[in-house]
């Protein structure tokens, strides 16, 4: 059964400035996990980051709030990022990698690229969801 | 917030950002290399060292300004990579294209 080391939570606003608050955060959820290895903190956090811009690109032009959850258990780490209304279809389904001259469009594929990572997003009366987990190999 | 600073050092700009290159500073990076090759100066060199972030937007934002110095008789070229940068070159497969020299001085040296 997997242990949680270590949760934090932030309700951040939404617009650019939050991509601080976001590293800050991983920055406390490291502190509190050090058995993390540099390898899982960078695809986990490319990962939750790329999904957030993605969020803040297409979707809080509408809504003004989001929340992100952060959780390193003893075998994985796990990221929610929820949002008020329904998921936005538009900017959801480039998930393949684009060519090498392209200049945008690599977010969610570079997302789907650090291995080991898994997404749903489902609506609820309250917002949608997004879900990352990464598995820990050591 | 990233900073950006640049030197010129024969005929080439070193732009060294220092922060996240990210969705908030790539429209900056790609700023700083169109006004180089607007001024006469097409080849640059973006020193990654101080980069401790960088994302897809950062990646399209040295695409742009690499398509840019070529289409003007230049060169963009990337050195001292993070470990975090050279993962996210290799997970979109972008090493042969922007090929991570190991320092300043041996992206500027480079045939």
């Amino acid at each position: 059964m997997s242990v949680v080391v270590m949760h934090v939570r932030a309700e951040l606003p939404g617009d650019e400035s939050s991509l601080d608050s976001m590293h800050q955060l991983f920055a406390t959820l490291w502190d509190g996990a050090p058995a993390v290895t540099t390898r899982d903190r960078v695809l986990f956090s490319l990962a939750v980051a790329e999904i957030a811009a993605n969020v803040i690109e297409h979707v809080l032009p509408m809504y003004r709030e989001w929340a992100l959850d952060l959780t390193a258990w003893d075998d994985h780490l796990e990221a929610s990022i929820r949002h008020p209304g329904p998921v936005v279809e538009r900017g959801l389904s480039d998930w393949a990698m684009p060519g090498e001259d392209a200049e945008s469009g690599r977010g969610l594929a570079l997302a789907a690229a650090a291995s080991s990572l898994h997404y749903s997003h489902s609506a609820d009366p309250e917002g949608s969801e997004w879900r990352v987990v990464h598995q820990l190999l050591s | 917030m990233t900073t950006f600073a640049t030197t010129t050092t024969d005929s080439t700009l070193i732009v060294r950002p220092n922060g996240r290159l990210d969705l908030v500073a790539a429209p900056e990076l790609r700023e700083i290399v169109a006004k180089s090759i607007a001024g006469g100066v097409v080849n640059v060199v973006v020193d990654l060292a101080d980069v401790d972030f960088l994302d897809s937007s950062g990646l399209g934002a040295l695409v742009t300004g690499l398509k840019s110095t070529r289409q003007a008789g230049g060169n963009l070229r990337i050195a001292s990579a993070t470990e975090q940068a050279l993962i996210v070159l290799d997970l979109t497969m972008m090493q042969q294209v922007l090929f991570p020299y190991p320092s300043v001085e041996a992206a500027l040296e480079a045939p």
